[in-house]
C-alpha cells in the first residue's frame, strides 16, 4: 500500500532515530557526555548561587578552579529539603560528580554533602 | 540570586532574551518550565499524531475514508497544535537562549522545521486538502517527505537535552 519510496524515506528516518543519540558528545541528560568511570570528589567555597530552571546551578571554588555544579531542577531540590535560599554564596560544600568531557569546568552532580548530609541529585 | 549567567561568548541578542520577562520568570518559577514544557510535548504530539494520519490517507489507506472530510478534522488540530508547539516553543527557548543557539542538534531541528512547513505548503497546492480533487504523485511525495520530517523533527528536540 505504501510506495518503495515512502518505505525507503521511514527506514531513513527511523535509522537517524536510533544513530543520532549515540553522536550525544556533551550530554546534558545522558551519560557518555560526562566521565563517568571517575567520581570526581570536590570541597570548597559556593561562589554563586542560580536556583532556577531547568537546572539549578552553583559555582564552587576548589583546586584553584570555580567550578560550574550542574544540580537537579528546583521541584526536585525542593523535594530533596534543599529549597531555594538553602544553598548561599561563602557555605562550604562538597560535591561528588562527574565533569563533562568537552566543558572540564562542567560537573553533573551525583550527590552533594552540605554540613555532614548527603543529598542525592539524580 | 535568581538571575543566569549568560555565556561570556554567547550573542548580545540571546543573552538579551535571556533577560527578557518571559525568560527569567521561565528560569525563576518553579511550576512554568516543567508546564511549559509538558504543554509542548501535548502540542507535538496532536501536531505529528494529526499529519501522520493525514499523511497516511493520502498515500492510500484506509481508501474508504474520504479526504476531505480528514482533512476538515485533520488540518485544523494540527493547524491549532502548531500555534501551540511554537507558542511553548518561544517560552523554552527564552530560558537557555544563548545555550540553543550553540546547539548544533537544535540548529538542525529548525532547518528541517523550515523544511517541513514548505512542505505543508507543497501538499497544500498539491492536494487543495479542502477540494475534492484526486490524489496525485506529487501529493505522495509530499506525504512521504512529511512522514520523514515531522519526526525527525520531534527526533532532534528530544535531543537537544543531550547535546
Amino acid at each position: 500500500m505504501i510506495p518503495p519510496i515512502a518505505r525507503r524515506s521511514l527506514l531513513a528516518t527511523l535509522a537517524a532515530a536510533a544513530v543520532l543519540p549515540a553522536a550525544a558528545a556533551r550530554a546534558h541528560h545522558g551519560w557518555s557526555g560526562y566521565v563517568a568511570e571517575r567520581l570526581a570528589i570536590l570541597k570548597g567555597p559556593i561562589r554563586a548561587v542560580r536556583f532556577q530552571n531547568p537546572h539549578c546551578e552553583i559555582d564552587l571554588a576548589a583546586d584553584g578552579t570555580v567550578w560550574r555544579i550542574t544540580l537537579a531542577p528546583p521541584f526536585r531540590m525542593n523535594a530533596r529539603g534543599v529549597p531555594d535560599g538553602t544553598l548561599q554564596a561563602g557555605q562550604e560544600l562538597e560535591i561528588q560528580g562527574y565533569v563533562n568531557r568537552s566543558d572540564r569546568t562542567e560537573i553533573r552532580a551525583e550527590r552533594i554533602v552540605l554540613a555532614g548530609r548527603a543529598v542525592e541529585m539524580r | 540570586m535568581h538571575d543566569h549567567v549568560g555565556e561570556a561568548t554567547a550573542p548580545a541578542w540571546t543573552v538579551a532574551v535571556e533577560h527578557s520577562a518571559l525568560g527569567l520568570a521561565m528560569r525563576s518559577s518553579d511550576w512554568l518550565y516543567p508546564a511549559v514544557e509538558t504543554g509542548h510535548i501535548l502540542s507535538f504530539v496532536a501536531l505529528v499524531g494529526a499529519i501522520v494520519v493525514y499523511d497516511l490517507r493520502i498515500l492510500g489507506l484506509r481508501p474508504a475514508v474520504p479526504p476531505l472530510e480528514l482533512a476538515r478534522l485533520a488540518i485544523p488540530v494540527s493547524g491549532a497544535a502548531l500555534v501551540g508547539a511554537v507558542a511553548t516553543g518561544i517560552a523554552l527557548f527564552t530560558a537557555e537562549a544563548s545555550t540553543y543557539v550553540t546547539n548544533a542538534v537544535f540548529l538542525v531541528k529548525l532547518g528541517l522545521l523550515a523544511l517541513a512547513a514548505l512542505n505543508v505548503a507543497w501538499v497544500h497546492a498539491a492536494v487543495r486538502p479542502f477540494s475534492d480533487r484526486p490524489i496525485g504523485a506529487a501529493a505522495r511525495a509530499g506525504a512521504v517527505l512529511s512522514l520523514a520530517l515531522w519526526p525527525t523533527v520531534v527526533v532532534c528536540g528530544r535531543l537537544i537535552a543531550y547535546l
